[in-house]
């Protein structure tokens, strides 16, 4: 009986996950209602856009994220530039001290855009996205013999949704405050 | 059981379409414990939540593991360190499953980490701390009061840490539950109190507890299936014995009023997999030296030694005589019961004179004549009564044994009556039951693993070398080569190594994500 309660459950919280997480793992642009980027939105209240996917080139992958009180990790792997070829960090504050600030991209308007490279050949580099309450930062860190172009295909990959609109799904589905920027006041 | 399966259903099933009633009611709850945020109050939760942070569980998860190993627990440790891998893939798995943002609507004080339901730093505490109570606090009192102290510890961290608005109370709840669950099925199941008792009296892991449920059992037992009455149940000679839990028994038989005192040795079915362990070792460390064939079952093991003992009592050799096996539980725990040398002593204890001495070498040589060797002489299976010597625990007895094993339990006799004599006198009678070739034969063939632990501590102590001393008397004999290589030794040893490698690197890797 033990045996085959503890297989059920197993088997419920196993299957569970394989219907489910492919979907909600990913910050997915377009999906305004994932967990993930309700997640994401508590990590830095403060932040005023959130980092998400746009569209996933041919070769790129979603590696993973770790999200916590103080930030949110996300990376990117490449079947060339390898694991953890790009890491995308949200977090309240960046350092830009070193780095260059160059014209903002089309979807990054209104967004202060800081370059730092560190090598061609591979391609290390980091790029930031300053914007109230928050900031984005994009490092790429390509293996050994992967193309310097393929950066390209990482920022087509790589973008943000206002954190005003996760906030006003939440409202619409929930019918709560998803707290932090643009949100009505909450408790404590 | 049934709560965990409630909270996994809940959890896992009922979630996703009831998720906005969930969040309603949890969120109404967490309004109104944030209605009561004070900064005092708040400090007070900061510091009761803080039992959840990955540091406070690393303290104790480690303290209980070198705990395990300082006393020994390897059992207990196996399972505690499996509970905390299954609990943490577990969680984390239900965590993407139902990937639940943190609370909304209030506003968040404490850290997390991922998806909140359920809690992971909830189930993680739990875990610990039910593995904590089941591995480490005695069965009885103190571990029901323990229980009681898990249930306020985790009642008050989840409300401290819906107060501090990091989990949602159905979070909260669902990874405590979830928490204990594990742990409580993993102890229950594969450390049952009955079997593996968590003491911190000195003793083997072999000997089993005879009080309580076990010591009624064994009264209940013998009573119907011998039809003795038992008096009174006491362990007896732990010192010596590794394999089974000696027992003396005070019986009177139905319809006598004479008491009589029988020996009996109990038998579990961790005996077997420790037999099995012992005979795995034994052929990595020296190959196939004699026969390693592990035993299947309890019943297999009882039924051997019941065999043998008839069998010696055949050949009217001293040991005791057998009275029956006893069904204690069955396919788990069977007891052997025989006769009882009230009043001998053991040989190491004993005075010995010529008459023991010859009685000794009269012995081997005529379990050699009938094909047999004892294969565990040591002082703990001699005995002396009135001037005469027993031979006891005939449990690896062998027929047809290999010449070399013969030998070594010539050298084994020789070395126990030196012990309590010398040299010289012994090998002077040895030569009335043995020509010199014999005995320099078994000298050659005994060393290190060949004698068993209790007599090669024993020397030890005496100090005299007295295999040196033995040889020295015997015609000169190269030493013979204990070491056998073969194709499954080298595949077993390479086998157990990465099996051992394989595990090591899961609890670290494991270890290094989920501590």
């Amino acid at each position: 009986m033990k045996c085959r309660a503890i297989l059920l459950s197993i088997a419920l919280a196993c299957g569970g996950t394989a219907c489910s997480t492919a979907e909600e793992s990913q910050p997915v642009c377009s999906r305004h209602e994932a967990s993930i980027l309700v997640l994401e939105a508590q990590s830095v209240p403060s932040a005023t856009y959130l980092p998400c996917i746009a569209e996933l080139p041919i070769g790129w992958q979603f590696g993973g994220s770790q999200i916590r009180d103080d930030g949110t990790t996300l990376w990117l792997d490449h079947d060339r530039a390898g694991f953890h070829a790009v890491e995308v960090v949200l977090a309240p504050r960046c350092d830009v001290a070193a780095a260059v600030q160059v014209p903002p991209a089309p979807d990054e308007v209104g967004m202060q855009t800081y370059q730092q490279p560190e090598s061609l050949d591979p391609f290390v580099g980091t790029r930031s996205l300053l914007f109230p309450g928050g900031c984005i930062e994009y490092r790429y860190r390509f293996s050994e013999g992967s193309a310097s172009a393929l950066v390209i295909e990482a920022d087509r990959a790589l973008s943000s949704v206002p954190r005003t609109a996760v906030v006003a799904r939440v409202r619409r589905d929930l019918d709560l405050s998803l707290c932090g920027a643009g949100a009505t006041k909450c408790a404590g | 059981m049934a709560a965990y399966l409630v909270a996994t259903v809940v959890g896992v099933l009922l979630f996703e379409p009831s998720e906005r009633l969930f969040e309603r009611v949890d969120t109404a709850v967490l309004r109104w414990f944030a209605s009561w945020r004070t900064n005092l109050l708040t400090d007070f939760m900061e510091t009761i939540a803080l039992l959840t942070s990955r540091w406070v569980i690393r303290i104790l998860r480690w303290t209980t593991i070198a705990t395990l190993l300082v006393v020994r627990r390897w059992r207990h440790l196996v399972v505690f360190v499996g509970a905390l891998i299954v609990e943490g893939g577990v969680t984390y798995l239900l965590t993407l499953a139902i990937h639940r943002p943190r609370p909304l609507d209030v506003i968040t004080l404490g850290a997390w980490q991922g998806f909140s339901m359920p809690s992971r730093g909830l189930a993680a505490l739990a875990v610990t701390l039910v593995g904590m109570t089941y591995s480490l606090i005695p069965h009885g009192r103190h571990r029901d009061a323990a229980k009681w102290a898990i249930g306020g510890i985790l009642g008050g961290v989840c409300i401290a840490r819906v107060y501090l608005g990091v989990d949602h109370p159905t979070d909260a709840l669902f990874g405590a539950v979830l928490g204990v669950t594990i742990g409580l099925t993993a102890f229950r199941w594969f450390t049952p109190n009955d079997v593996f008792p968590v003491t911190y009296r000195r003793g083997k892991a072999a000997h089993l507890d005879v009080g309580g449920r076990r010591g009624e059992a064994i009264v209940a037992a013998v009573g119907e299936q011998l039809g003795f009455d038992v008096l009174d149940v006491h362990p007896v000679g732990l010192a010596g014995s590794g394999g089974s839990t000696p027992l003396r028994l005070r019986v009177r038989e139905a319809g006598s009023d004479q008491d009589q005192v029988l020996f009996a040795k109990l038998y579990a079915k961790s005996h077997v997999r420790a037999d099995r362990w012992y005979k795995l070792g034994r052929t990595i460390l020296y190959g196939k030296l004699e026969d390693e064939t592990p035993f299947q079952t309890v019943r297999r093991f009882v039924e051997y030694e019941d065999h043998m003992l008839r069998l010696l009592v055949d050949l009217d050799l001293p040991v005791p005589r057998p009275c029956g096996i006893v069904e204690i539980t069955p396919e788990r725990e069977y007891m052997i019961v025989m006769e009882f040398f009230d009043g001998a002593v053991e040989i190491g204890e004993a005075e010995i004179d010529d008459g023991v001495i010859d009685q000794g070498l009269e012995l081997v040589r005529e379990m050699w004549d009938a094909g047999l060797a004892h294969r565990d002489i040591k002082p703990a299976n001699l005995m002396v009564l009135d001037g005469q010597l027993k031979l006891i625990d005939v449990f690896f007895v062998q027929v047809r044994p290999s010449p070399w094993r013969q030998a070594v339990d010539l050298a084994n006799m020789m070395m126990v009556l030196g012990l309590r004599s010398d040299a010289q006198r012994v090998y002077e009678h040895a030569l009335r039951y043995f020509t010199p070739d014999e005995i320099a034969e078994a000298f050659s063939a005994t060393r290190g693993v060949a004698s068993p632990t209790q007599l090669r501590s024993m020397m030890k102590e005496d100090g005299r070398d007295l295999v040196a001393e033995f040889r020295a008397l015997a015609p000169g004999r190269e030493p013979m080569k204990i070491q056998r290589w073969s194709f499954r030794r080298v595949l077993l040893t390479l086998g157990v190594l990465t099996a051992a490698l394989i595990s090591i690197a899961l609890i670290v890797s494991n270890w290094a994500v989920f501590a």
